[in-house]
């Protein structure tokens, strides 16, 4: 299973070293496998740690937590993501990851995957793609939380969550429900609003046929109307590619 | 000092008061009456209040975490949206 979005906008000349990178990571983690439980702190921020993950089931997210207990969810990790890539080169991570739901993860120490990140281009080229991908992600995430109205930010992240669910084999790629195990808080965190906010917005959503989200499930009524609401934050590979748009008919 | 269950009742008086105001505030720019702008005042001077209450030591942590609160609603409103034609 690759990144959850499938090596997003990648030349074509790195299609298979990506590839191949992927597989020997697999191999690589084999046998690593552990039910991590919702709710589990698997990184606590400021502290140090020494493995890289990678998602096989479940939803995690990076979150930062101020001083006066405002969160951020700044990333949100699906199925096939390598996460905590930056174990490799420094000490501490400076946020939290937090596992949103049950799931089971792949792990690696630091040290191991970083001999042979050196001397195999092939899982080099692969982690670093992850850290492309990420940003990707958070480039279109800065944009949405400066420009965004919270419309178009729940939109794009429902548009955002399908993509990569279909992309990584999760669902279906027409389909037009699945599984999002995100509170209403959690949204809020991530979206940058209220909870207050973030249930109008359902609500107006709900109104409007455009999705329901309830009971850790999102409905989608009509995939069009969402993504015309979410169509300015998307980028031009989510405009682009048919998992992210597979259900508008 | 208060009992317990009077003390949770008094969190809720607060959190259902907080609720509502924000909801109110939406409800106000959603239909165009107050601007985003009119709102931002009201809540800035807000923030500077439970700000200097943190300087002046007063309920400092509880109103560090108020001001933290306060500028949480202000960005959410900030993403809110304003009917057709009213001011931003």
């Amino acid at each position: 299973m690759p990144d959850s979005a499938r090596f997003a906008l990648h030349r074509s000349e790195l299609r298979e070293p990506l590839i191949r990178g992927d597989r020997k990571l697999l191999e690589l983690m084999e046998g690593s496998e552990m039910q991590v439980a919702a709710g589990t702190l698997l990184i606590e921020a400021n502290t140090e740690h020494q493995f890289v993950y990678r998602m096989v089931s479940g939803w995690a997210a990076r979150s930062r937590t101020l001083a006066d207990a405002r969160d951020q969810f700044i990333l949100v990790f699906l199925p096939g993501d390598l996460f905590a890539v930056k174990s490799m080169f420094v000490t501490r991570h400076p946020d939290d990851v937090l596992l949103l739901s049950d799931a089971v993860i792949q792990k690696i120490h630091h040290r191991e995957l970083h001999d042979i990140y050196e001397k195999d281009s092939d899982v080099a080229n692969r982690c670093i793609w992850q850290v492309i991908e990420e940003e990707r992600r958070l480039h279109n995430w800065v944009v949405g939380l400066g420009l965004g109205s919270a419309e178009e930010r729940l939109a794009a992240l429902l548009i955002d969550f399908h993509g990569r669910l279909a992309l990584s084999g999760s669902i279906p790629a027409a389909a037009m429900k699945f599984e999002m195990p995100l509170t209403q808080a959690q949204i809020g965190d991530h979206l940058g609003i209220t909870s207050v906010h973030v249930n109008r917005v359902l609500r107006a959503f709900r109104e409007e046929g455009i999705a329901i989200i309830r009971d850790g499930q999102v409905q989608i009524g009509d995939f069009e109307k969402l993504q015309r609401a979410a169509y300015l934050l998307l980028d031009h590979y989510e405009r682009t590619t048919p998992e992210y748009s597979a259900g508008a008919r | 000092m208060p009992s317990e269950a009077e003390h949770n009742l008094h969190l809720a008086y607060a959190e259902a008061s907080v609720v509502l105001i924000e909801s109110l505030m939406l409800v106000l720019v959603e239909r165009g009456v107050l601007s985003k702008d009119q709102l931002f005042d009201a809540l800035e001077a807000a923030i500077e209040t439970k700000k200097r209450f943190v300087e002046d030591g007063i309920h400092a942590e509880l109103s560090g975490l108020a001001a933290g609160t306060l500028t949480r609603i202000a960005n959410s409103i900030a993403a809110a949206r304003c009917r057709k034609g009213a001011h931003t």
